[in-house]
């Protein structure tokens, strides 16, 4: 498995050695600036993934790097600062939408596969025939696949994003989302099944 | 000889996840390929589930990436 272009991008660009570090732990205006300049973009790209809104995943990116600004002093410059930055985004993404949950969530039930007593599928599946390469020529088909996954309720549509996109492990996911290995397992399995189901009439 | 019950497409369905993590034990892992050298619909089912997740992954990857919003960055930096 490959990181995220998010990922990548910014483990390229970013100015990693331990001497930046410490100009960010000194407090160093410029430095800031270097970080906030350099990391926002991808950021904000992994922000949009997760909040539905441009002004709360704006708002993501901001407190994200108050709290790395706030936490710079713990920060061990044999970790990676931009790993470090991005888990701190995705928690704050998260948190927000802790925050926003008021509403009960659609069932998942519906884009799941349907069964015969016999274990058969009610509606046998019909093979895709283009390759997923071909399929993503379509731009069409990139941004449905895109809606698609904003269609999933968040509590599976979060686990497909950290396990599928993102790339955390089982683990890091079940701590992340304050549940257990197991649920997240399951939920990753139904969410895959759901997007399956709503590209079906598009492939 | 005594040849094992066949798994169910239900079956066969749950376990995919497992398969293509490689988490299925060894038993599970035969019955779970004897079904699908059988089964046109569990075969045709795995495939698109393949696909499903090389396009999820593809697609939020592309998003078009934007250049540094200004007005972003300098609300950042007055709060630090």
């Amino acid at each position: 498995m490959t990181p995220s272009n998010d990922t990548r991008s910014m483990q390229m660009t970013m100015p990693e050695d331990r001497e930046f570090v410490a100009r960010l732990q000194l407090g160093d205006s410029n430095t800031f600036e270097t970080l906030v300049r350099t990391h926002t973009p991808a950021l904000l790209r992994t922000a949009r993934r997760f909040l539905r809104s441009e002004e709360d995943a704006r708002d993501a990116v901001q407190d994200a790097f108050l709290s790395l600004f706030k936490s710079i002093g713990k920060f061990e410059a044999n970790s990676q600062l931009s790993t470090w930055l991005h888990r701190i985004l995705i928690n704050c993404c998260l948190m927000k939408l802790r925050t926003q949950r008021r509403h009960p969530e659609e069932d998942i039930e519906r884009l799941l596969p349907r069964f015969q007593e016999d274990g058969h599928q009610v509606e046998p599946s019909i093979a895709w025939a283009d390759s997923a390469e071909t399929m993503l020529q379509r731009a069409e088909l990139r941004d449905i696949v895109r809606s698609s996954i904003g269609q999933l309720p968040d509590r599976y549509r979060l686990v497909l994003l950290l396990r599928d996109i993102e790339e955390l492990s089982t683990e890091e996911t079940a701590k992340l989302l304050h549940v257990t290995p197991n649920a997240v397992k399951v939920r990753l399995h139904r969410a895959r099944q759901a997007l399956r189901t709503l590209l079906d009439p598009y492939v | 000889m005594n040849a094992r019950p066949t798994i169910t497409c239900r079956q066969l369905i749950d376990f995919i996840a497992d398969y293509l993590a490689g988490e299925l034990d060894e038993l599970s892992l035969s019955d779970f390929e004897r079904h699908l050298d059988r089964c046109r619909s569990c075969q045709a089912y795995l495939d698109s589930y393949r696909k499903t997740l090389r396009l999820a992954r593809s697609a939020a990857d592309d998003l078009p990436a934007s250049d540094v919003p200004e007005e972003l960055v300098r609300v950042i930096l007055s709060r630090i």
